[in-house]
This record gives structure tokens, sequence and C-alpha cells, in this order.
């Protein structure tokens, strides 16, 4: 069985069997997004990638979600379209804290919002029907590793 | 679900008085100018009195297409920064029992009237709308930075001397006793308080006359994160036909409903305590609201975008929103501001730049606008600025906020409503 097969049958057996279970996909293992990848519905594909690999999402609002991992370990997630993904699932155990941060760039701006401490860091924007974000875990990216490639826009 | 307690925990206390009125002419635009020429008085009550005339008075076709708009701090408590606030009136739809509100917020970058539900005098009892299947209908309005949550009523809205009658919007915080489902939550933060929200109420003026359209029409698939069918506390997804969707006001006028312009003055570079100015309604349909010199440029029917090319930069997913409080765009020379204002730029003297906006129609409008230290316009504690900008994190778009605005007459044209420019959607200036 060739190896991404071999992922898909682990990943969706390990969605069967804990189909509640919504683990962080930032900062969590591949387990969790295929947690993600059952609970939010959507279509996954996974793109090669020198030492990091990048699982992308399509919802079925349309919205399409990137995820990037290293050692099965989920350090950025992506996002962009029609609608916001579901930011519980995709940010974790990094959801409330950015939910509940000050750092809102000023009472009254609904279409952007960025919060960045030293361990994560959360950006979205957009307006009526289109929205894009993305997040990161800055201690964790690879070496080399380029921020502007995580997008999904 | 803390920002939930606050809400029930709030009184009306600014922007809401119970007015019972008679007639909808000049006098309503009294109460509109009552509002407008004293922006200092956030309370925004108005003397009932003040706004009665006669039924069946005339209407001044010259000014009855006009609304107030201030930028101020915005009710007390929420220290806004280049937020544009309006005026209006709901009365429970035939009737004459009714409220106004002011410091609501103008977003041409969403779609619908939301009423922060604290804000909202009980006794108007606005009709709920129910769901297909006869539940309460409850929205989740979701933006960049979280979501409205609450029941779609119906109201009689008047917004100047204009009329959208039966309007479904939403009551935002309204359904605090419904738990919030997790693919509307999922969005970020409840914004269902006057603080949160930065107003008492937002009302979308943008480029769409519903705020989902058709994918949330669909009974068999409707797009998740939307429209809700609660029963006690269960929700489910529920599709809902254009018609019960939130609706752009300005789509429902008689009257003046193809487009909004927005006018606001030239300001100081350094910043303005407060700006006052109109909302002009209707695109070419008024002594008032005609295009003149503004040039058109159409925007993606889906995504509402244009191009901006700035800096040698093709930015294919600009839009130009009243409802953000900056300029934002990626620019990697202007030095980045550090502290409160990190992800705004702070150069060390005022930039003045150059980027050409391009519609799909392939007509390029060449625009200036100028950046100034974010930092020093902050320490200044006024509330309007034309020189305001952030960081655009994502590569690809250039969002012309408020700023934008001042010292400009900007029109959005709504989809497939005609103008003298050809239909919408398109923007304007």
């Amino acid at each position: 069985m060739p190896p991404r097969a071999a992922r898909v049958v682990v990943c969706l057996a390990l969605a069967i069997a804990a189909p509640s279970e919504a683990r962080a996909a930032l900062g969590g293992d591949a387990a969790s997004i295929a947690v993600d990848s059952a609970t939010l519905g959507g279509t996954r594909a996974i793109l090669g990638a020198t030492g990091w690999e990048v699982h992308a999402l399509r919802l079925p609002s349309g919205t399409l979600v990137h995820e990037y991992l290293r050692g099965g370990k989920v350090f950025a997630v992506a996002w962009g379209g029609p609608a916001l993904p579901d930011l519980r699932l995709l940010l974790g155990v990094y959801f409330e804290p950015y939910v509940q941060s000050p750092q809102s760039r000023g009472t009254g701006h609904h279409h952007m919002r960025l919060v960045a401490t030293p361990e994560w860091v959360v950006q979205s924007a957009g307006h009526h029907e289109s929205f894009v974000g993305r997040a990161w875990l800055p201690k964790q990216l690879p070496a080399g590793f380029d921020l502007d490639t995580v997008r999904a826009w | 679900m803390a920002s939930k307690a606050a809400a029930r925990g709030l009184r009306p206390r600014h922007g809401a008085r119970m007015v019972s009125r008679r007639g909808w002419g000049p006098g309503l635009l009294a109460l509109a100018f009552a509002c407008s020429s004293s922006p200092s008085q956030s309370g925004g009550g108005v003397d009932a009195a003040a706004g009665e005339t006669a039924a069946g008075a005339s209407e001044d076709a010259g000014t009855i297409n006009v609304a107030p708009l201030v930028v101020d701090p915005g009710p007390p408590g929420v220290q806004a920064v280049n937020v544009a606030y309006t005026t209006v009136t709901l009365c429970r739809p035939g009737t004459t029992v009714c409220q106004t509100i002011d410091h609501v917020e103008v977003d041409t970058g969403s779609v619908g009237l939301r009423i922060i539900s604290s804000v909202l005098d009980a006794s108007l009892m606005l009709p709920q709308e129910t769901a297909a299947n006869g539940s309460p209908l409850i929205e989740c309005y979701q933006y960049a930075d979280g979501y409205n949550w609450g029941p779609v009523v119906t109201a009689d809205v008047h917004m100047g001397g204009e009329l959208a009658a039966a309007l479904p919007l939403q009551i935002a915080g309204g359904a605090a006793s419904t738990p919030v489902p997790s693919g509307c939550s999922g969005a970020g933060t409840e914004e269902d308080t006057v603080s949160d929200l930065g107003g008492n109420g937002i009302v979308g003026l943008g480029y769409e006359s519903t705020d989902c359209g058709s994918s949330c029409a669909s009974t068999t698939s409707p797009k998740l994160g939307s429209y809700y069918a609660c029963a006690g506390s269960t929700c489910t997804a529920s599709g809902v036909p254009l018609a019960g969707q939130v609706q752009n006001p300005i789509a429902l006028f008689t009257r003046d409903n193809n487009g909004v312009a927005v006018e606001l003055p030239s300001i100081d570079s350094a910043g303005a305590a407060t700006v006052t100015g109109s909302l002009i309604f209707g695109i070419g349909t008024a002594p008032n609201n005609g295009l003149g010199a503004a040039q058109v440029i159409t925007i993606d029917t889906n995504t509402g975008s244009f191009t901006t090319v700035f800096g040698g930069q093709v930015l294919a997913a600009s839009f130009i929103d009243s409802g953000s409080l900056s300029y934002s765009f990626p620019d990697s020379t202007l030095a980045p501001c550090t502290g409160n204002q990190t992800g705004f730029y702070c150069p060390t003297s005022t930039v003045g730049l150059m980027a050409t906006n391009e519609g799909f129609n392939r007509v390029n409008i060449p625009t200036s606008f100028s950046v100034a230290n974010a930092t020093t316009l902050y320490a200044s504690g006024d509330a309007a600025f034309d020189d305001l900008a952030i960081t655009a994190f994502a590569p690809g778009y250039f969002d012309w906020g408020l700023p934008f605005f001042y010292g400009r007459t900007v029109f959005t044209a709504i989809s497939a409503a005609m103008t003298p420019a050809g239909p919408g959607p398109y923007f304007a200036y």
C-alpha cells in the first residue's frame, strides 16, 4: 500500500474512532486534522513540500483551508473563501486566547483582526463573503520556512 | 458567553427613545438633522414633538434622500476611531410605535441592519421571523473578527426621509438564551454588546441587496454558519428565501434604491475630533445624487473586489469599505509601529502616496492618499483621521477604509440595480 493511501486509511480510522474529539489543528498532530476533515466535512488533498507537508481542505462553503505539518505536528494554518471556517477547530487550544485577546486593532474595525504573541499569531481579514486568514506558531516554524507561503487564497 | 451575560445586564442607556409618529415627511428630516447638528450628544434622544409633522406632508425631493453621518468617539465607553455613524428609526410594521437609534455604524463592507438588543426598547415588540419549519429564525452574521448572533425580526425602517417597509433585520444578542452553534461561534468574538460592536448597531450598505443570497436560500444544503431554525436551545441550519433574509435597507426603499453615496468633508492631516457628513441615497435619481465627474469602476459580482496597482504590486482583491477604520495595504518600505499600534504604519513624517484603482470595466483611477504616524495620531485623542494605515498581512489586497472617504463622495451601486452609468455592482468616486 503506498504511503499516502495508508495515511488516508489511518486518518479515516481515527476519524471514525473519535468523531467528536475536536483536538487542536494548530499545535496538534496529524490525527487532529483528520478529525477536522470529518467534522468540517471537506475534501482533502496532501501536497508535497520539502521539509513539511501541506494539507488542503475544501469545505462545503467553498472556503479553502491549508494546514502545514512537520513531523506530524501542525505549525501553521491558512484559510480563504466566502465563509470563515470554524476557527475553534482550526486554532484548537489557541482559539480561546485569540477570542479573549484585547488586541482587536480598534473598536468598530470588523474587517481585520491581528493578534500576535511570542507563542502564536492569528491574522484574519476580509469583508462581506470574502475572507482570508492565517495562524502560526513562530517557535515551531521549520528552518528556512517562508511565512509568505502560509496562504489559502 | 461572558459578553452575553453583559448584554443581558445592560439597560437601554443611549440612542434609545420611544417616539410615536404619525407622519414621515420633512419632520423625520428635521429629526435627522437635529441629531446631525449635535453630534457631541451621544445620548441621541430626540424629543418626539420635534419630529412630529402632520401626516401627508409633502416630501422635499432634494433632501428627502439624505441621512446624517457623524464620525465621533461613538456611544459612551466605545472611544471609536474612524467609525462613521448614522441614525435610524425603527417602527413596529404598520404602526406609529417607533424608536430612533443613533450611532449606528455605516458599513459599505457588509449588508443589512443589525441593532444591539440592549439598546432596543422591548415595548417595540418587533415581529420575529420564523423558519420554514415554524421555529424562530436566528442568524449568525460573520465578520473577519467575530460575529453577531440574534433573531431576525421585521420593522419599518426610516433613514433620512426614506422608508424600508417591513425590513428584515437582526437583533444582535437578542437570542441570549439560545446557545450559539459552534459553526457560528467559531468565527471569533461575539460582538453583541455596544462596546464589543463599537456602536448601537451597524447598517451594511454594501453592493448586495441581501446579506447571504442564493447560498442561504437552498432548502437542501443551506450555507452553514448563517441562518438557523431554533426550537428551544436546538438550532439547525435553515434555508431562507431571499426576501426573508436580512436586507440592505436601500434595496427596499421605494425610490433612491439603486445605491448610496457617502459624503465626508476634507479634514486636517493631524486629525479631527468630530466630522459630519451625509449619506445620500440613490445614484442619479435626484438633483443631489448625480455621478457628476465621478468615475465608475465595476467590481467582481461575487467578491466585490477590483484591482489596485500600488508600488509595483497588482492587488487583485482590493475593495472600498467605510467599515474599515484605516487603509490596509502591503508596503515593505513604510516604518512599522511598535507598542499599542503594532501592525500600523509609523513613518517619521506624513508620506504622500499614489495608487491606481482599476475596475473590471478597465477604467483606471489614479488615486492619491497619505500615511501618517499612527502612534502620533492615536495619541491626539481625535476620532477622525484621513491618513491612518495598517499593514495587509495577506498579499493581494488594498482595503480603502474610512480615511479614503474624507474629502470625497464615494458611490456604491447595488448589484443588478440600474443607474445612469449602467447596472451595479460598482464603486464610483
